[in-house]
């Protein structure tokens, strides 16, 4: 008995001095090549079976108890690297990873640690390794970064050359799209055949598609978080590439010693060369885009880092003697990361972004120039604590301050008739605060419960106008206005926002996931076409436009097979979407000082199931995933008159019940690489005319019911060939070359069916095979 | 300025430019229920005001919409701020068209005028009650040769007309154009006893259906330059005898043949409009829900007109790209009114 008790004793005080000797491991994960700071490594203690994530900073912290380990470093397009320590007391563990060559040693590379899909409680989450893109086939062998997520199950656009992208059946706008931090307004090049984002410094891309973290916020769909590599504090380093339409370069090296390092990169397209191949009519058109980047960093240890990095991206077309448009992007971000103590680290950043487009016309007598322009300035201070290794806590607060000019007309010449005019500016500012829990019950159980608080002002000088009750507003049925001063709170919306995900482990191979989510959107893009365009403005929420709110539920079914080998998921979700904002049918959009009587209340739902099969190991690599979606949308209004299909769901432009994408890669040896598309969605839905008439001796067509049709169905196939000049994996100096063929057995893919004296013509864009060759340099 | 922001032929431009190709497809039809389309107006001119009726037929199937004039329907316009109201009949060799009879009644700026359509079946279509607008005088008319075709297979040239007038400061104006000119044709003609040919020239009226409209909304107060209006065909010298309408619309009239252009303007990309039906100010009185294609449209009117001397321009140069213009017959009857003498009095009063 004695014994027993002592037994017991002992036990229990070797098991609260395990739980009280522990220290914290801590320290940076870096390129070895560009030794710039790598984030989302998986750090994974093996005889734990716990493990942390690095942060934007590359710095993780595991609390642990002392004892010996072999820890493993993972992260996307690198090699892993297993490192044993001994754990006497708090210490620092810096590591370099080599930068991944898929030939030298296909067995090595992952994008994270073998299981990580089953092991976490993430679902929804896709990670772009940008050094692989390169590799991808794609027209005219410009890598795009969001081109490449269409090949991600429940993500689509509404056709080839369309801007932006639709998440798991939502809007453009309800996409989150961070660089360095700071939102985008428009990702587009040329009106949207190209994305804005050069991959080239592009160093992590991670789509959310379910419930983001905590901190993300402000968008219904998705954020898609992406970050600039900072530069090398070693060497200087030239990277760049030739392509058909573009060319790039990318500098990047230690300014100050290696405290402060520099990186720099741009492109600029030359699309005007195969304009310039074009009939006379089209001659003198001129387009033209290019975009910047730019990040200074500066770390005095392995604590602090503050980094400053910039953005711009323009464009312009012109027509010969007429309208020019022109559309130009700008962030600018300002990052405090510091280590406070090996468990508690802080980001505080203050960033900048504005999206602006011009329209100039010379038309003789009616010159003009069109302004409008969105500018948010944000501040933001997080915290991340981990008090060991079941617990990770994070919380932050930010303020946001919008403004927004909707449209801005000025004569541009003295003889103009054109009268200036100006829509009321829109102000507005946004207030969060969140804190979220990851906690790791045990092996089988792992919860994050977050909660974000989030309040939004619309902020005077304010005019609201009153309109007549009982009829559909109008300017007619315009009654009263009333004025609000500057600074004047003229409307006020928010609420909490619940992210909670779970994790039921079943076995070491299989696990089944669970989230739920709010968000609020108070930022809308005014756009009534089916893609949007460069000269769609934004709207913030007022007293007739409340913010949309989505509710995501999705469940997830996650298997691996064979050593990991093979990972299979199904994942399911239901989305339930109020107060989008509709047009009503031949609305005015534009330098309408009544919006708000061309808008209408709409309710959304999408649901879907999607599955996946990926082959991660092995010299030849595939993934399979198909989805089946649906997005539907059904307007509210008390009058009847106004409602859009009688008020009855009806699908949204972006409805592809059927989806599927298919990608292999094949390593052939000696530095070359095969890779292939597959892609097939549905035909998106459009309205094809069912009627006709006469008025004034024109034949018209009647279209009654909006996106009752659809285009046929849309598939390709992309095949690329690769070469990697690179023979180890410390080579500095190195080309990639990509030979590529775009849509391959050249089907002419509807881009827009259209009538014209009562035939229907089908148009489509690349509708022939597209080869094109691409020259990536590293120096 | 119509905000075509992106402007059409660029992403024309920009589909061709990055290998598009276009080709003939077959869609589905759908059978739908005919709608009732109106087409009429009153304006501060002078009766006769007319009200055309008709239905519309499924997309693609000519024969169900030609033929499908509504003759048996009661139309009358209601003066609703006194209560006067005049009836249109049915026009016997218009089937499909009303006119009102009673020359006595007459619109006027200012008053508000709806229009009220029984038809066989005993459903009743009203218009919303809309004000006459006051018109605006035209100041000036002028013209311009051009050789640019306005329609494949027609005469390249043509003389183009613009106007100019002074846009009413401190109010919305909304203007519509309409325009006809009396032109001289040329046939083969008629061969007497002696073997000469008579009846080879006539003069005879064209228009064209074009739907010009112009909003002050960006340039209140401000004269309205150079404004095309209409294009007269040229086939062979001679003068050109052009009339102007200049309609004052209310803000629903003009939004509803702006949606008409747009509709019409379609070309297929992906930036146009999403398509919807172009209803106007005409519903059901009992279900308001259920619309009448067409307008009503009440507006103010004023007239210009200008002669164009037509004389500058080379005989035999336009004869040789106009002579298959030229088609057997006595003038007078395969041109459309055709009359040998020229208007009289054109621009006198």
């Amino acid at each position: 008995m004695k014994t027993k008790l002592l037994i017991t004793i002992v036990l229990v005080l070797g098991l609260i001095g395990s739980t009280w000797a522990r220290a914290v491991l801590s320290g940076t994960v870096r390129d070895a090549a560009t030794k710039a700071p790598l984030s989302g490594v998986t750090v994974y203690v093996l005889e734990l079976q716990k493990g942390a994530t690095t942060d934007e900073n590359g710095q993780y912290s595991l609390t642990l108890p002392l004892g010996s380990y072999t820890i493993r470093f993972t992260g996307v397009g690198h090699y892993k690297v297993t490192r044993a320590v001994r754990l006497m007391d708090d210490m620092t563990l810096d590591v370099e990873l080599p930068p991944a060559i898929t030939e030298l040693d296909e067995l090595e590379v992952k994008g994270r640690k073998d299981d990580a899909n089953v092991q976490s409680s993430d679902m929804g989450i896709v990670r772009l390794n940008v050094a692989t893109l390169r590799k991808i086939p794609v027209v005219f062998g410009e890598t795009d970064i969001v081109r490449s997520l269409m090949l991600q199950p429940g993500i689509s656009n509404v056709g080839e050359g369309a801007g932006g992208f639709n998440v798991r059946g939502g809007r453009v706008d309800q996409n989150l799209v961070l660089l360095d931090g700071a939102p985008l307004f428009n990702t587009s090049h040329l009106l949207g055949f190209f994305s804005n984002i050069n991959p080239d410094v592009i160093q992590d891309v991670t789509l959310y598609k379910g419930t983001p973290p905590a901190r993300y916020g402000g968008r219904l769909s998705s954020a898609l978080v992406m970050n600039t590599r900072s530069g090398s504090p070693d060497r200087w380093n030239i990277r760049g590439g030739v392509g058909t339409i573009s060319s790039r370069l990318v500098v990047d090296g230690p300014l100050l010693g290696n405290k402060l390092t520099l990186m720099a990169g741009g492109r600029l397209a030359y699309p005007n060369l195969i304009i310039g191949l074009f009939p006379d009519l089209f001659r003198g058109s001129r387009a033209s885009f290019h975009d910047l980047n730019g990040k200074l960093t500066y770390q005095p240890n392995d604590r602090h880092r503050v980094s400053l990095s910039a953005y711009q991206s323009a464009d312009r077309f012109k027509f010969p003697a007429d309208t020019t448009y022109g559309w130009k992007s700008g962030t600018a971000t300002l990052r405090w990361n510091a280590l406070l103590s090996p468990t508690l680290s802080t980001e505080v950043s203050l960033l900048q972004s504005t999206y602006q487009f011009d329209v100039d016309s010379p038309k003789p007598f009616y010159e003009f120039s069109l302004h409008s322009h969105i500018r948010q300035r944000e501040a933001n201070a997080g915290f991340t604590f981990t008090p060991n290794a079941s617990h990770r806590i994070e919380a932050g607060a930010g303020y946001i301050h919008y403004q927004i000019q909707p449209g801005q007309l000025r004569p541009a010449a003295a003889e103009s008739s054109i009268r200036p005019l100006s829509i009321e500016t829109e102000l507005g500012q946004e207030l969060s605060a969140y804190i979220q829990e990851e906690w790791t019950l045990n092996r089988a159980l792992t919860l994050t419960a977050g909660l974000r608080y989030v309040s939004f002002h619309t902020l005077g000088p304010y005019t609201r106008y009153l309109y007549e009750a009982g009829v559909p507003s109008s300017p007619e049925t315009l009654t009263d206005s009333i004025s609000y001063g500057r600074g004047e709170r003229v409307q006020q919306y928010g609420g909490w926002e619940p992210r909670l995900a779970l994790r039921i482990g079943l076995g070491p191979q299989q696990s089944v996931k669970l989230s739920y989510n709010r968000s609020r959107q108070f930022l809308h893009l005014i756009s009534n076409t089916t893609a949007i365009s460069p000269v769609d403005f934004w709207k913030l929420s007022d007293p007739f436009v409340p913010p949309q709110v989505a509710d995501q539920y999705a469940i997830g079914l996650f298997r691996n097979w064979k050593d990991n080998s093979i990972e299979t998921s199904v994942e399911a979700y239901y989305k339930d979407i109020t107060n989008l904002v509709e047009y009503r049918n031949g609305a005015e959009l534009l330098l309408n000082p009544y919006l708000e009587t061309a808008l209408l209340r709409a309710m959304g739902k999408a649901y879907g199931v999607e599955l996946a099969v990926n082959k991660t190991k092995g010299r030849l690599t595939s993934t399979f995933n198909y989805t089946y979606s649906r997005s539907l949308l059904a307007t509210r209004t008390e009058f009847a008159i106004e409602a859009i299909n009688r008020g009855e769901w009806y699908p949204t432009l972006f409805d592809r019940p059927h989806m599927a994408n298919l990608t292999g890669s094949y390593q052939l040896g000696k530095g070359w690489t095969y890779s292939a598309n597959f892609t097939y969605t549905t035909g998106r839905p459009n309205t094809y005319p069912d009627g006709q008439y006469i008025v004034n001796g024109i034949p018209m067509i009647n279209y009654s019911q909006r996106n009752r049709d659809r285009l046929p169905d849309y598939h390709r196939l992309d095949m690329s060939f690769s070469y990697d000049s690179r023979r180890t994996r410390q080579q500095t100096r190195y080309s990639i070359w990509a030979f590529s063929v775009y849509n391959f057995y050249a089907r002419r893919n509807p881009y827009s069916i259209y009538f014209q004296n009562f035939r229907s013509y089908q148009l489509s864009v690349f509708g022939s095979i597209i080869p094109s060759v691409t020259w990536n340099f590293h120096y | 300025m119509h905000h075509k922001v992106l402007h059409k032929s660029l992403l024309f431009l920009l589909v061709a430019y990055l290998s598009g190709c276009v080709e003939e497809v077959r869609v589905p039809i759908r059978t739908t229920e005919p709608q009732l389309v109106v087409e009429g107006r009153i304006t501060s001119a002078r009766g006769p005001y007319t009200v055309r009726l008709s239905r519309s037929g499924n997309y693609n199937s000519p024969g169900s919409y030609e033929g499908s004039a509504i003759t048996d329907a009661r139309v009358q316009i209601l003066e609703t701020t006194t209560d006067r109201r005049v009836d249109l009949l049915p026009v016997d060799e218009q089937p499909g068209l009303y006119q009102s009879q009673d020359s006595t009644f007459v619109a006027r700026a200012g008053q508000s005028y709806r229009v009220r359509i029984e038809l066989p079946d005993g459903k009743v279509f009203v218009s919303e009650p809309e004000t006459m607008p006051e018109p605006v005088p035209v100041e000036s008319l002028t013209a311009r040769f051009t050789s640019i075709s306005a329609r494949p297979n027609d005469t390249p040239f043509g003389y183009e007309i613009y106007l100019n007038t002074q846009d009413q400061p401190g109010q919305r104006n909304y203007y519509r154009w309409t325009a006809r000119s009396v032109i001289r044709r040329e046939s083969i003609g008629v061969r007497d006893f002696g073997g000469n040919y008579n009846h080879k020239f006539c003069w005879t009226p064209v228009f064209d259906n074009m739907i010009s409209i112009y909003a002050d909304t960006y340039s209140d107060g401000q004269p309205v330059r150079e404004q095309y209006v209409y294009r007269s065909p040229v086939y062979i010298v001679g003068k050109h005898f052009v009339e102007v309408q200049q309609y004052s619309l209310t803000r629903e009239a003009y939004q509803y043949w702006r949606r008409f252009n747009e509709q019409r303007q379609r070309i297929g990309t992906i930036f146009d409009p999403i398509p919807s039906p172009v209803y106007g100010n005409v519903y059901n009185a009992a279900d308001p829900t259920e619309r009448a294609l067409g307008v009503f449209e009440v507006a103010g009117v004023s007239q210009k007109r200008l002669v164009v001397p037509g004389d500058t321009i080379s005989d035999a140069y336009l004869k040789i790209q106009t002579f298959r213009y030229v088609i057997p017959g006595d003038c007078r009857l395969v041109f459309y009114q055709g009359d040998e003498m020229p208007p009289l009095n054109w621009l006198g009063q």
